[in-house]
């Protein structure tokens, strides 16, 4: 009901005053729409989806005669060809195309897998087919992730090995521009020498239409039965291909043949091997073997002139460990024939039944037969691709080639390496999931100010730090950032004081506003602070409101106020400074005592809640009558606000001005009124201060998402408010003049304290004092801006007897009173100008606390300067302040004075992932900011 | 879920075989039921049945109580109320007047009375050029079988594992010989719809199989047109002789039937459409199970026979409902309308059953008879010699001891052709 | 057929009940007065009246002249919906598919069972064109045709014969698609062959007659010879494929997946028939929209309207509602009942109104169903919406088609009324309705039985001619029992 309520009254009150809420929002819809418009034909042309220059730590070209790889290096990629690569710093880059950084990365040439069981082998019977093409197998539009994720972006498709002749193989890409992908679709005449061709089901041949004058036949026996039909098997066939009564798979067996379409025998053991390698050389024919487990014992496989070898690698990967027994066919793969083999004519791949994406792993066990690297790579790029007669499109990186590129976050041939992104014919066709882990290494893990681990890594996923250590896990598609030699990671640093967003508003919310309502994704100003290495800010506002105001934890960098947003109210906030130390603690102690009040009504409730709970558990019930009473609030004597006044606005985005009725009370300086507004259905609360000359009043609209209107007047003569009114950030010329100076009642309906079955209502949230009641209860500090060391006294003795968690900002004279503040443990945050002297000595005041055991730490009392707060570190180094404390005074320090040790201020699992890479030590003049990351996210 | 039916005919089978037992034990004492005149020769040419009862079948409808038929050479010389004919000297005289006296009946769907495993020769997808002849086999116990059930004349045909699998041969159930036991050779051409035949091969659906049909069909056709155009004297062109199409040429000249293995709607509505309405061939409709007899309207325009049987009985899913065959065809007008075995599916001598069951499930008992005799034999086109008791046709006669279609009832003398095959005074089977 | 009988077929059947009331003979003229009129092509009639003579539209409008002599029926608050088009089915068929994988040189014809369920349910829910073909579990499969549900036998049932071949490049069952490619690569390779040895000899015959040889070579020899080829001269095997060839058949090819599309076009056009070619598309075809654009031939959705895929990274499911995807391409689609659907997918109507949920326009969602598979039939001439000079197949709807508390109320196919809602049976007895007009299941009983004792009274009796009373006698007609 309320809600509806309030909707009803907001309805209304756009009505009258609020029309232009709409006309604005619309009109800044017309401007982006605009703007989207203008830039939009700019961001097409510069952002080519298949032209790029792609940028990083490694570029493999896996190319045997040009240079073999560039560190840094640079890949240049104009509509889906490569145009140019080379050294990063020497290669000019055209200012027409993107640029994709990839620091960390080695980029490579996709690989190229020669043998796949991507697509099932063929059903029909036939022994020696040539008709079957294995591309009739392919589906462009399937989904290949998995393979490209293993950064294979070409594969030879395979029409079965299980006949003689199974068919006519292909090779294509797994991605790219879509008629492209197809790069040979009759490749080769996929022959299997191997025991599993042996007796092949009889051919039938269907008589169709069949009738009573044509016999149903059995079907025919086929080649062949051993080893000895393998040869004679194929020439029978290539002889019946080249008669005149060829059939269907004769026809295309002949043509393909005539075309001298290279011949790929499927080979494992050596007199198999040995047979196929003849019948290549014998027939003249272009062709390679496959398989090739015991290649290494046929002396004609291993000249520099010899047949090449797809030579598949299997062994025990995923699990599948074979016990081979006594089984006479069985081979175990011998990894030193590999060495044996000459290495330009050895491609690697992956055996049967092992999925495609596992190339590259399966080809880096070859190092353990003693292959290098550039061997290893070749043999998965270069290679295949020259084998299979592709290599002018794919293999390797070389200008003129198609921009097949995969991009691995780590090494070449690194376990803890994996494929961040893979481009074919220049389209990004993989890219690793989104919801990546970041693995960072440094020299020094500065994991907090008194733990360091050496050549340690620091795991983040999804925005958490998940482990810190000599050595972390790699998750699969983890972005692996290396800080280099003498790098450190610190924990991101805190601003414990700062006004990052505020744009220069001094005004004093009220209690009951938190700054974290004005917090948008971070802009430019904020991701400056961010990039330089200060990760959250305690925004404050500038000045405080006399109640106290709240101030929100947040982070410099995000895209949504949610995450940016550690807590919404991080403490409360007074502005003491310069005052009576008596008003001080008196204005203190008054208002801790009313929040002291509402939390004791609020305790009153948790207890009653909790009986009730316990009695209901029991099974008692408890039925109260619901109180409810009407009181009416007494009147005070006339004063220059309360009575009847006669509103009217105007400007801003109102059409034309509008009338309203207010009614206002004074109570000490706090203001309670009604509005209401010819038209709306009931009135509406009002709600403030006055200070003897102007008016500070809110309008109690409660809408969520929407700040309420507030009223700004002052007081120009007797009777006569004049000011504005703010709604969404618009404002309205007020005028108000008094017509009636008559006490006013507002009726006051004492709520219900029990429900229907008794249950205990919780009290009338009070806004304004929430946030007390949140640091009496020791959930947030009270914050109090002091200077005097009298001031300090009174801030301690008010806080200490409500006993509650205090930080002072600025307290110059903190020193005094050392020890007591070392034993309530109260924080202290340094003022901007931390040097002074005194007693004609200079002092550096962080220090001096720090040494005496205080918790201290750094401010930027500003917005976007919070981006010099690490020289202020620097300097208290310089200083003489130990390197630990500075950290501290950053880190641990603020995250402990407002409770937020279980999210920032450390690198501990669990935390926020903010951290910091520096080049070399955090508080070094040659050291720089390398990176940040802000709740695992990189600051760019 | 036991067949309502199973049940029953399973306690049929015990009253019958406790009413055998009776029948035998005064058999034995009374030295016999049927009087047979001692001194005559069994083989005599002559005979004399002086019956109770006697159904006719005719297309009359005459039924005689106190008859006398007269036997003479095979034939039947004359039938009649006892009080108009006098038994002539010499014949041998078979009393019978506490007994019906039946024609022989008539099983449109044999396949017994052959070798019984020599049913399918499946080489090609259409197996026409193949007969049953050679496999008739006069001294087959189920012949004897056949007979013992008051079953004279049976149409053997061969199985239903291709689309066509031959000509059947129309045989009597008695003779020493081939020659003796065969009316008429080729009896009629099998052709199977749907179920079996679609199962050879590698299988064939719907379409392939009714393609196959028709395209073999068509081919003989234009054989029996080329044939005939010689014949005439319209062409001078004398055509190669085919053995596999040849015996298709009665088949068109309407000499004999086309009988076919046809169940369910769709099946049956295109073997009409297809052989009787399009191709105009005689047809007999065997089986007619399932939802077949939706067709009625279809079969009710062409002179197709419908010779239902052995399923019974069929059970609606969709409106929950048990129908039964013959009578649901009967109510859609098909009146020409016989019953099969499918024997050795249903024993052969348990056609009357057969027709119980119909009777049991809706039909009625005249009818049914009718479909026993009449009906069959004029669908296989041989009711000028068989399946009615009239004068000058065969004398092929079953003495019942009361109504065949009654479970109660058995066969005690079987005569084909004037001859004593079956009689159970001599060894009595069932 | 008698009208005993037909008392009888209502019991047994509710189809044949509809067929031999469509079977009857209509009225000339017959006006469906004060409907709202949805068209499909042109605009709404909120309330108009459409005449049909000899069951043709010959006017719609809001104001029609009606003739003196025609039979006038009010339709007042009912909508008027050109009765909706199937455009594949093969839920028509005993035994769809052959295992044979080529079989051109067959006829639905011989498979169409008109006792099918199907046709019934096809009645009551408002279609009236069904396009029937063999399931695409074939390579090559028979031609089709076009049928209307109501008739007792394919030819009483048949709008249009030999529309179109069936070929599937998705592989048949226990296949893949290599073998299916290889096959049907293999059927028009030996075709080609088929043809020139038959030119050949067509040659050679012509120089018989005129006694003289000359020796022109093979290749002209063909060449003169396919002009002497006349359309007896092929056999069975290939004459349907020569008609596809050559122009006469249209073709219904089967894609299952985006690949699928490539393959099919690459076939079609290889083969000469891409210009008769129809996509009948499986639900992972989308993702070859842009090709399938590109062919501009006609477009029939499989009854999955939503595909559902794994990302085999994440293990995330995504589904794309396939008929958006078209209709956002511009691409005009047919969509079909689902044959095993429980539930709303197979209604014709239902899967329109799923497509304008998922934000098809009302338009082409409407179009989908109707005038759209039409065209796809190439009979947009006659059937897919409500046009003068159409064939008069209408559903009058209770309400909106697209709306679900819509029922089909009449259905009238060539001008015939062939469904009224407030005669059905099985809907009857759904509903648990008693209706004086229709005998429930247990009156049904009753007529049957009385039809049975009246057929035992017609029954001539068999004539006694004896006067001796002997006992053994009985009445023919006291055995006829029934049933139970």
């Amino acid at each position: 009901m309320n809600r509806i309520d309030s909707y009803f009254r907001f309805s209304s009150f756009v009505s009258t005053t609020g029309v232009g809420v709409f006309v604005s929002r619309a009109s800044v819809l017309c401007r982006l729409i605009i703007m989207v418009g203008l830039l939009s034909p700019a961001v097409a042309s510069a952002n080519d989806k298949d032209s790029f220059v792609l940028v990083a730590n490694r570029v493999i070209t896996a190319n045997d005669r040009g240079v073999w790889s560039y560190q840094p290096g640079v890949v240049i990629v104009r509509q889906g060809k490569i145009i140019a690569v080379g050294d990063a710093s020497k290669l000019p880059k055209p200012s027409d195309l993107r640029v994709i950084q990839f620091p960390d990365a080695t980029v490579m040439p996709g690989l190229v897998c020669a043998a796949s069981d991507l697509i099932n082998p063929h059903t029909g019977d036939e022994s020696t087919a040539g008709g079957y093409l294995a591309i009739d197998g392919f589906d462009p539009y399937g989904s290949y992730d998995s393979a490209l994720a293993g950064g294979v972006t070409t594969v030879h498709l395979n029409p079965g090995h299980h006949r003689l002749l199974s068919g006519q193989g292909a090779v294509v890409k797994l991605g790219g521009p879509r008629d492209e992908m197809v790069l040979l679709r009759q490749a080769d005449l996929t022959v299997t020498f191997s025991q599993a061709v042996t007796n092949p089901p009889r051919d039938v041949t269907y008589t169709s239409p069949s009738s009573s004058d044509l016999a149903i036949l059995p079907g025919v026996r086929q080649r062949p039965d051993s080893r000895m039909g393998f040869a004679i098997g194929l020439d029978e066939a290539l002889e019946r291909a080249a008669g005149e009564a060829a059939n269907f798979h004769g026809k295309s067996l002949g043509n393909s043949w005539n075309m001298k379409t290279p011949l790929r025998i499927h080979a494992e053991r050596a007199a198999d091997l040995r047979a196929a390698s003849r019948y290549i050389t014998r027939n003249g024919r272009r062709g390679y073997l496959v398989g090739g487990s015991e290649a290494g014992l046929v002396t004609e496989l291993l000249g520099d002139d010899s047949v090449p070898v797809v030579y598949q690698l299997g062994l025990a990967m995923r699990g599948m460990l074979d016990d081979i027994g006594f089984d006479p066919e069985a081979i175990d793969a011998d990894l030193a024939a590999l060495r044996k083999l000459s290495s330009s004519h050895l491609a690697l791949a992956v055996s049967r039944g092992l999925a495609v994406s596992d190339l590259r792993v399966a080809a880096g066990l070859a190092l353990r037969a003693g292959l290098s690297e550039r061997q290893v790579i070749e043999a998965v790029t270069s290679v295949p691709a020259k084998l299979l007669g592709v290599a002018d499109r794919v293999g390797t990186i070389a200008v003129g080639r198609d921009a097949d590129l995969i991009i691995l976050s780590g090494g070449a041939l690194s376990t803890s390496s994996h494929v961040r992104r893979v481009y074919i014919g220049g389209e990004l066709a993989f890219d690793a999931p989104t919801t990546q882990a970041i693995v960072v290494h440094a020299d020094v893990v500065w994991v907090s100010p008194d733990k360091q681990i050496e050549h340690g890594a620091v795991l983040i996923e999804n925005g958490k730090i998940t482990a810190v250590g000599k050595t972390v896990p790699h998750p699969p598609f983890a972005k692996i950032i290396d800080g280099g030699p003498g790098s450190y990671v610190t924990p991101g640093f805190i601003d414990a004081y700062g006004h990052l967003g505020l744009d220069g508003d001094s005004s004093a919310p009220g209690p009951e506003f938190s700054l974290s309502r004005i917090i948008g994704v971070a802009g430019e100003p904020d991701l400056r602070v961010a990039a330089s290495g200060v990760t959250s800010v305690m925004l404050s506002p500038y000045a405080a409101s006399s109640q106290g105001s709240q101030v929100s934890f947040i982070k410099t960098a995000g895209q949504l106020p949610k995450l940016r947003t550690v807590r919404v109210t991080a403490g409360v906030y007074f502005d003491m400074v310069g005052q009576d130390p008596i008003k001080v603690a008196e204005t203190l102690s008054k208002r801790f005592e009313a929040g002291k009040k509402y939390l004791e009504k609020w305790k009153k409730y948790e207890k009653e809640l909790t009986e009730w709970k316990e009695k209901r558990a029991k099974g008692e019930t408890i039925i109260s009558k619901p109180k409810s009473e009407e009181t009416t609030e007494a009147s005070s004597d006339a004063d220059p606000i309360t009575g009847t006044w006669s509103v009217s606005i105007s400007g801003g985005p109102l059409p034309e001005p509008q009338t309203a009725n207010l009614r206002l009370k004074l109570d000490g300086d706090s203001v309670e009124g009604r509005i209401s507004v010819p038209g709306a259905p009931e009135d509406v609360k009002v709600s403030g201060t006055f200070d003897g000359s102007h008016l500070s009043a809110e309008i109690v609209l409660d809408i969520d998402g929407m700040a309420n209107p507030t009223i700004e007047a002052d007081l120009v003569g007797e009777d006569h408010l004049v000011g504005k009114v703010s709604v969404q950030g618009m404002e309205i010329d007020f005028d108000a003049a008094r017509t009636d100076k008559k006490d006013v009642q507002f009726k006051v309906v004492k709520l219900k304290t029990r429900g229907k079955d008794g249950r205990p209502l919780p009290p009338k949230v009070e806004a304004a004092l929430e946030p007390l009641r949140q640091a009496l209860g020791k959930k947030i500090p009270i914050i109090v801006s002091v200077t005097s060391a009298a001031e300090i006294a009174s801030v301690l003795k008010a806080t200490h007897d409500f006993e509650l968690d205090v930080v002072l900002i600025g307290a110059e004279s903190a020193e005094v009173h050392a020890s007591a503040l070392v034993e309530k443990n109260v924080g202290v945050i340094v003022p901007k100008q931390m040097v002074r002297w005194r007693n004609n000595k200079r002092y550096h005041q962080a220090d001096v606390l720090s040494r005496q055991g205080v918790m201290v730490a750094f401010q930027s009392d500003g917005e976007d300067s919070a981006r010099s707060l690490p020289l202020v570190g620097l300097y208290a180094v310089e200083r003489g302040m130990s390197a630990d404390a500075a950290l501290a005074a950053f880190t641990s320090n603020p995250a402990k004075m407002f409770h937020l040790e279980n999210r920032v201020g450390a690198l501990k699992v669990g935390l926020d992932g903010d951290l910091v890479i520096f080049s070399g030590h955090p508080f070094e003049l040659e050291s720089r900011v390398i990176r940040v990351m802000v709740n695992g996210e990189e600051v760019k | 879920m036991i067949p309502h039916h199973y049940l029953k005919s399973q306690a049929f089978t015990r009253g019958f075989r406790m009413l055998l037992a009776i029948a035998i034990f005064v058999g034995v004492t009374l030295g016999g039921v049927v009087q047979v005149s001692a001194g005559d020769s069994p083989d005599a040419a002559r005979i004399a049945v002086r019956a109770g009862k006697v159904l006719t079948m005719d297309k009359a409808d005459v039924v005689y109580n106190n008859a006398v038929i007269l036997i003479n050479n095979g034939k039947i010389e004359r039938v009649g109320a006892a009080s108009k004919i006098r038994i002539p000297h010499g014949y041998r005289v078979i009393d019978a007047l506490d007994r019906w006296v039946v024609p022989g009946l008539v099983d449109c769907h044999n396949h017994t009375a052959g070798s019984l495993m020599d049913l399918n020769d499946m080489v090609y997808l259409t197996n026409p050029g193949l007969r049953t002849l050679e496999t008739v086999m006069p001294e087959s116990e189920n012949v004897k079988q056949g007979r013992a059930g008051g079953v004279t004349s049976v149409l053997l045909i061969p199985g239903s594992g291709t689309n066509m699998s031959g000509f059947g041969t129309i045989t009597k159930m008695g003779g020493d010989t081939v020659d003796d036991m065969v009316m008429r050779s080729p009896g009629s051409l099998k052709i199977a719809q749907a179920g079996n035949p679609e199962r050879y091969w590698f299988g064939v659906g719907r379409s392939y199989m009714n393609y196959n049909t028709r395209q073999t069909l068509m081919k003989a056709k234009t054989y029996h047109e080329s044939w005939k155009a010689f014949e005439s004297g319209d062409s001078s062109h004398e055509p190669d002789y085919n053995p596999i199409y040849d015996g298709f040429r009665g088949l068109f000249s309407r000499d004999y039937p086309v009988s076919v293995h046809t169940q369910m709607y769709q099946v049956l509505m295109t073997t009409v459409d297809m052989l009787t309405k399009k191709l105009k061939l005689r047809t007999v409709l065997d089986h007619c199970t399932f939802d077949a007899f939706k067709v009625a309207p279809q079969v009710l325009k062409t002179d197709a026979y419908t010779i239902n049987g052995p399923r019974q009985y069929w059970f609606d899913r969709s409106q929950r409902k048990m129908n039964g065959n013959a009578a649901r065809w009967w109510q859609g007008g098909v009146h020409k309308l016989g019953i099969n075995t499918d024997a050795p599916v249903i024993p052969q001598e348990e056609l009357p059953f057969q027709a119980a069951m119909a009777c049991w499930y809706g039909w009625q008992t005249y009818p049914a008879l009718r479909g026993l005799t009449r009906i069959p034999a004029e669908a296989l086109m041989v009711d000028k010699r068989v399946g009615t008791i009239e004068v000058g046709k065969d004398a092929d006669l079953g003495i019942w001891t009361g109504n065949p279609i009654d479970p109660r009832s058995s066969c005690e003398l079987t005569i084909i052709d004037g001859r004593i095959v079956y009689d159970a005074a001599v060894r009595r089977r069932f | 057929m008698t009208a005993r009988n037909s008392v009888i077929w209502c019991g047994l059947i509710a189809l044949s009940l509809c067929g031999s009331a469509a079977l009857a003979t209509p009225p000339a003229k017959l006006a469906l007065q004060g409907g709202r009129i949805i068209p499909v092509v042109g605009d709404e009639i909120a309330s108009g009246t459409i005449l049909i003579e000899n069951g043709k539209i010959t006017a719609i409008g809001e104001k029609v002249d009606i003739p003196f002599d025609a039979m006038v029926v009010d339709v007042t608050g009912r909508v008027l919906f050109p009765g909706m088009v199937d455009a594949h089915s093969s839920r028509g068929l005993d035994v769809p598919n052959e295992q044979l994988p080529v079989t051109p040189f067959l006829d639905v014809f011989d498979a169409l069972d008109p006792s099918k369920l199907y046709f019934e349910d096809a009645l009551r829910d408002g279609i009236t064109s069904i396009h029937v073909i063999v399931d695409n579990n074939c390579v090559i499969g028979g031609v089709s045709r076009v049928v209307h549900p109501i008739g007792l036998t394919p030819d009483e049932m048949t709008q249009d014969v030999q529309t179109s071949l069936k070929l599937s490049v998705a592989p048949k069952r226990r296949s893949d698609r290599m073998v299916q490619m290889a096959t049907l690569r293999e059927t028009f390779l030996e075709l080609s062959d088929y043809l020139g040895d038959l030119a050949e000899t067509k040659y050679e015959e012509s120089l018989e007659d005129k006694d003289e040889k000359i020796d022109v070579g093979p290749e002209e020899a063909r060449a003169r010879g396919r002009k002497l080829i006349r359309s007896v001269d092929y056999d069975d095997k290939h004459a349907n494929l020569v008609k596809l060839t050559g122009g006469q058949l249209g073709a219904f090819v089967y894609c299952e997946t985006g690949g699928d599309v490539g393959r099919a076009i690459r076939l079609a056009k290889d083969n000469g028939f891409f210009d008769r070619m129809t996509f009948v598309l499986g639900a992972a075809c989308y993702k070859a929209v842009e090709e399938i654009k590109a062919t501009t031939r006609p477009v029939i959705l499989g009854p999955e309207l939503i595909h559902r895929e794994r990302n085999e990274l994440t293990g995330e499911i995504i589904e794309t509602f396939v008929p958006k995807v078209f209709a956002d391409a511009r691409i005009k689609f047919s969509l079909l009942p689902h044959p095993d659907g429980s539930l709303g997918e197979r209604y014709l109507n239902y899967q329109a109104a799923r497509c304008v949920r998922n934000g098809v326009t009302r338009k082409k969602a409407l179009a989908s169903i109707t005038i759209n598979p039409a065209k796809a039939l190439g009979m947009n001439d006659r059937i897919g919406s409500l046009q003068v000079g159409k064939i008069a197949n209408i559903v009058v709807f209770s309400g909106d088609p697209l709306d679900f508390n819509s029922w089909v109320d009449q259905v009238y196919i060539n001008g015939i009324r062939a469904y009224t809602r407030d005669t059905d049976v099985r809907l009857k007895r759904l509903f648990g309705e008693e209706t004086s007009e229709v005998p429930s299941g247990d009156e049904k009983e009753k007529v049957d039985n009385e039809v049975s004792v009246k057929d035992s009274v017609d029954q001539k009796k068999p004539t006694v001619t004896t006067s001796e009373k002997a006992g053994t006698e009985k009445k023919v007609t006291d055995e006829s029992k029934q049933g139970s």
